[in-house]
């Protein structure tokens, strides 16, 4: 969860938020909502750090004939903006995760994305989830693990400050299993859901702008000194390696699923 | 609440919809009430294609829900 001094500022990236977006699909990402929302009877759903709204874009999209009501909450105005642009026809509320703005059982299924590491008290975050949750209702959480030493990614070789936070804010997989029984869930899984691979020059992506605070939150919790330190890492290496640098990005993405009785 | 204390302050194309702005409201202590002709639930398509749902709420608290239901993204309790 969030760490004290490594808060992101997503007032200040809004605008460039979805370049990850364009980068890479996240098509596994998109599958593991999909099966959720599409599993039983789900009449209201709800995304928990909805960001610049990509991901109820993306289901609203997707089940447009399924008379859902998407519902989406997000701390930062500045992305909540960029939500409300993108869209128009989801509920878009400002707010935290641990108190989320709603009575008991309110929603079929809640739902993040790359979000929980943000939240500043995650087990009662998961008491919320559980509580505007119906019976029989589910959480989804998909985020990174970096305990888990399965991944390789040029953030954390180049911003070596970055895995050091990234092992502060992210819990391991299975500590999040006991911490959703810990908040009344009757059951917990986890799996795979995605991979991301992709190796970029390192000349590419220092000229488009990838290597940037608002590429990752993991660069934006970073101060301007340290940010700095790494770009340089970055362009040292490319020159030793006479333009030739790639960036390698390969890193795993799991689903923690919670239900509730 | 008595009938005449009620105002509509919002009209909602759907059920669920209605239901999640009462659960917004409720969580901030506004009571509110959805009404909606659907033939006593046989036919949801009735107050679809009438009046809508209607969102009820004590005059006093119009004001308070409004705020809530219309410029949800505007402000953020501490």
């Amino acid at each position: 969860m969030a760490v004290p001094g490594r808060v992101a500022d997503y007032d200040r990236i809004a605008t460039g938020y979805d370049r990850r977006y364009q980068l890479h699909t996240y098509a596994g990402v998109k599958e593991a909502l999909l099966d959720l929302l599409k599993s039983g009877t789900v009449s209201a759903a709800l995304e928990v750090g909805c960001g610049t709204g990509h991901w109820l874009a993306e289901i609203g999209n997707a089940t447009a004939s399924d008379r859902m009501l998407l519902v989406g909450v997000e701390p930062a105005a500045g992305m909540l903006a960029q939500a409300q642009a993108t869209v128009p026809d989801a509920r878009l509320v400002r707010g935290k995760a641990e108190a989320l703005p709603w009575r008991e059982a309110t929603f079929d299924r809640v739902f993040c994305v790359n979000a929980l590491h943000h939240f500043s008290d995650r087990l009662r975050f998961f008491h919320e989830a559980r509580r505007v949750l119906k019976p029989g209702g589910a959480l989804m959480s998909i985020g990174k693990d970096p305990h888990t030493e399965r991944d390789s990614w040029w953030v954390y070789d180049y911003f070596p400050e970055t895995l050091t936070i990234d092992r502060e804010r992210f819990g391991q997989v299975r500590t999040l299993r006991g911490e959703l029984a810990l908040a009344g869930f009757a059951w917990a899984e986890s799996f795979e859901a995605d991979r991301i691979e992709s190796v970029m020059p390192a000349s590419d992506a220092l000229a488009a702008g990838v290597v940037d605070a608002a590429y990752t939150s993991q660069l934006t919790v970073l101060s301007d000194d340290e940010f700095n330190a790494g770009a340089a890492r970055i362009r040292e290496a490319n020159a030793a390696a006479a333009g030739q640098l790639d960036l390698v990005t390969d890193f795993r993405l799991y689903a923690t699923v919670g239900w509730i009785e | 609440m008595s009938e005449t204390d009620l105002v509509v302050v919002h009209t909602f194309g759907n059920r669920q919809e209605a239901d999640v702005a009462v659960s917004a409201l409720d969580a901030a202590g506004i009571d509110a009430i959805v009404r909606a002709d659907t033939g006593g639930e046989m036919y949801r398509a009735m107050a679809w294609a009438g009046v809508g749902f209607q969102l009820l709420v004590r005059r006093d608290d119009v004001e308070p829900a409004r705020a809530i239901l219309e410029e949800p993204a505007r402000t953020m309790p501490e």
